[in-house]
């Protein structure tokens, strides 16, 4: 490597010096340029980049104090060595040839041996710039390529988180993230009838390995609840596929809510994240909720639980849920900002409507602008009127498009303890039901309706459950309570769901929905006199359904009910 | 005057490289010198002090790479003056300059013919 021969260039006003040193510089296997000026170094430099310039100090036109200058300008990022060659003797001028760019200087008269030592010397120097800058440039190249695959990953990612109702009016979330992504989510799904399903989760780690998991838990999140799938399925089920697919170590914390605006109430699961805020607007009190759970792919399916936190909540009623993020983001002198900080804001706040915005200047106030540690992830999800908050929206298309002519059929699903405890039919039969043409567009309200029934038939005609509970606030924890025992303690007994479908002449078609229960039935005849008068969301919710369909019809001691629903 | 006129070792290795260039490269540094003489007498007569000491210097240069030290050390001290600002019998010196030349000037057609 040291006997490669350079280019160089040699600059000297002195014909005799510049005879010599180009012969000694040619002896040593160099191609040589010379210049008799600087300003000749300066042009013979940009036409021949030369490897290494060897300078004289003093010389006409441009001396080589300035030609250095002008060299190192022109040489923009390259390492291009230059030597002074000098017989100068004193200290200052010898430092004034290394300031004015000079890179090592040597003496006249000329040394064969020192001379070749330094040229050499300094080529290595150079190859070494060269190899840096290679690698300096390879590792933009990769940085660059990263991003734009980060990018494109993003943008996938986007079109399947944002394909929910995240925009929905009663909801605000804030994902600020430190990369291109962060390994936060921030899922919102409109359910096929009442309500909506909210879900924060956040991921182990930062960037690509944090996001990855992402994808899977939003498709499953929007796919099941599209369908028709309770909280509890689609929890089980996110479970489920992270614990498969993600490394050890690598988990999701998570809180989900079920929020239903018609009976004014929110399930509440969380998995490890920071305590959630209820925060009551009439009252300007806050409730907290701690996490029970284990973050979502933990544990396997066998050992995960599901018990849900049920509130009341009234119109107004604020939830805030958050990754630790906003809890540990740091000040200046490394202090967290803490619930006491937070509890603060909720406590000093005058309108609710400002106090999502008030949360972010805290957080913001007290770590003074600095850059993210964590990731601040946040949502605040308030209780509304369905009709506020989804408006006229259409239930999100599945993607596929497919023609089935399924006009004329009918399916049964019978339904024994086993099954009634762990099956959930609705989402069989929705999907049965968006298969059939001019149906689809009706599959929220025929939801509803089927829910009801089912319940009805589940909870009223089987397990003997009173609806009264559900007429006061606290009276819903205590319902579903009684509602889990005395589904694990069913012995026996059955559901049968029946659908039938025909047909109309000339226009669209009737779906006939029979629920039938093994139960004992009821006094159908006087209730449908007091339903029919009362307002109320409990009670077999039979107006609501009268307001959806053709007709209800109680049939034997009640425990058999069937509507008629037609479309055009 | 400590100096030799001429260092024998240095021309004999600058004749080693330069092989059958000496000649060339010493009749390259009369032509030179014959300038530089020249361009020194004007400096001193248009008392161009800054010219004086780049002339002296290249002069100096050159002359320390043919092996002639004592006229580069006198050639030093025609530099030093224009560098100091303060001319001292200069003229003295350049007749110094012109002498100790015609030394070299005889040495070195000696070693053109070795």
């Amino acid at each position: 490597m040291d006997n490669k021969p350079l280019r160089l260039l040699i600059a000297d006003d002195n014909d005799s010096d510049r005879l010599i040193l180009r012969t000694i510089l040619e002896k040593q296997g160099h191609i040589v340029f010379s210049a008799s000026d600087g300003a000749e170094a300066l042009v013979i430099f940009e036409k021949e980049s030369p490897d290494l310039i060897l300078l004289d100090a003093l010389m006409p036109v441009m001396n080589g104090f300035e030609a250095a200058r002008a060299i190192k300008l022109a040489a923009y990022g390259d390492l291009v060595p230059i030597i002074f060659i000098t017989s100068l003797k004193d200290a200052a001028s010898l430092a004034d040839c290394l300031k004015a760019g000079g890179d090592d200087f040597i003496s006249k008269p000329y040394n064969r041996i020192i001379l070749h030592a330094k040229i050499q010397a300094h080529a290595r120097m150079r190859r070494l710039h060269e190899m840096v800058q290679e690698q300096r440039d390879k590792i933009s190249q990769h940085n660059d390529h990263l991003i734009r695959e980060q990018e494109v990953a993003k943008a996938v990612f986007d079109n399947i988180a944002h394909s929910g109702c995240i925009d929905a009016p009663n909801i605000k979330s804030l994902l600020s993230p430190m990369a291109v992504f962060n390994g936060d989510m921030v899922l919102v799904a409109k359910k096929p009838a009442d309500g909506m399903y909210v879900l924060l989760g956040d991921f182990t780690g930062h960037g690509l390995p944090a996001a990855i998991g992402a994808l899977p838990a939003s498709e499953i999140f929007y796919g099941m609840s599209r369908k028709g799938f309770t909280m509890q399925e689609i929890l089980r089920e996110l479970n489920r596929k992270l614990k498969q697919i993600l490394p050890v170590g690598v988990f999701c914390c998570a809180c989900m809510l079920d929020l239903s605006f018609h009976e004014g109430m929110v399930k509440i699961w969380m998995g490890g994240l920071p305590d959630l805020i209820v925060f009551r607007a009439k009252q300007k009190k806050i409730e907290k909720i701690r996490s029970k759970h284990l973050p979502l792919g933990v544990l396997s399916d066998e050992k995960l639980l599901l018990q849900l936190d049920v509130l009341h909540l009234e119109y107004g009623d604020k939830i805030y849920v958050w990754s630790d993020g906003i809890h540990e983001a740091l000040n200046l002198h490394g202090e967290m900002f803490g619930t006491q900080a937070l509890d603060q804001v909720f406590n000093t706040n005058l309108l609710p409507e400002m106090l999502f915005d008030e949360i972010l200047q805290a957080v913001k106030a007290f770590t003074g602008d600095q850059d993210q540690d964590d990731d601040h992830t946040m949502v605040e999800v308030t209780m509304a009127e369905e009709q506020e908050v989804f408006g006229d929206r259409q239930d999100e298309d599945e993607g596929f498009a497919k023609q089935l002519i399924v006009m004329d059929c009918s399916i049964t699903c019978e339904l024994r303890p086993d099954s009634l405890r762990t099956f959930n039919p609705l989402p069989l039969v929705t999907h049965y039901l968006r298969e059939i043409p001019g149906l689809k567009n009706h599959s929220g309200k025929l939801y509803t309706v089927i829910a009801e029934l089912y319940s009805n038939a589940l909870e009223h005609g089987l397990l003997h459950l009173s609806s009264s509970l559900k007429n006061s606030a606290e009276g819903f924890a205590s319902y579903y309570k009684q509602r889990t025992l005395a589904l694990e303690a069913l012995k026996q007994g059955w559901v049968i769901i029946k659908l039938n479908c025909e047909p109309l002449e000339n226009r669209g078609g009737r779906l006939t929905i029979r629920v039938e229960d093994s139960g004992f039935g009821f006094d159908h005849a006087s209730m449908m006199e007091n339903q029919l008068k009362k307002q109320g969301y409990s009670g077999r919710g039979i107006p609501l359904i009268l307001s959806m369909c053709q007709a209800v019809r109680y049939y034997g001691n009640g425990n058999v009910v069937e509507v008629v629903f037609d479309w055009d | 005057m400590p100096s030799e006129h001429i260092d024998a070792t240095l021309l004999s290795d600058l004749k080693e490289v330069m092989e059958t260039e000496f000649n060339r490269l010493v009749t390259t540094y009369f032509d030179d010198v014959n300038l530089r003489l020249e361009a020194l007498q004007q400096a001193l007569a248009k008392h161009d002090l800054d010219e004086l000491r780049k002339v002296a210097h290249s002069f100096k240069g050159s002359s320390s790479n043919m092996g002639a030290p004592r006229l580069a050390d006198l050639l030093q001290r025609m530099e030093d003056m224009a560098k100091q600002g303060s001319l001292n019998n200069e003229n003295v010196l350049l007749q110094q300059i012109r002498d100790e030349y015609q030394l070299v000037n005889t040495e070195l057609k000696k070693w053109m013919l070795v």
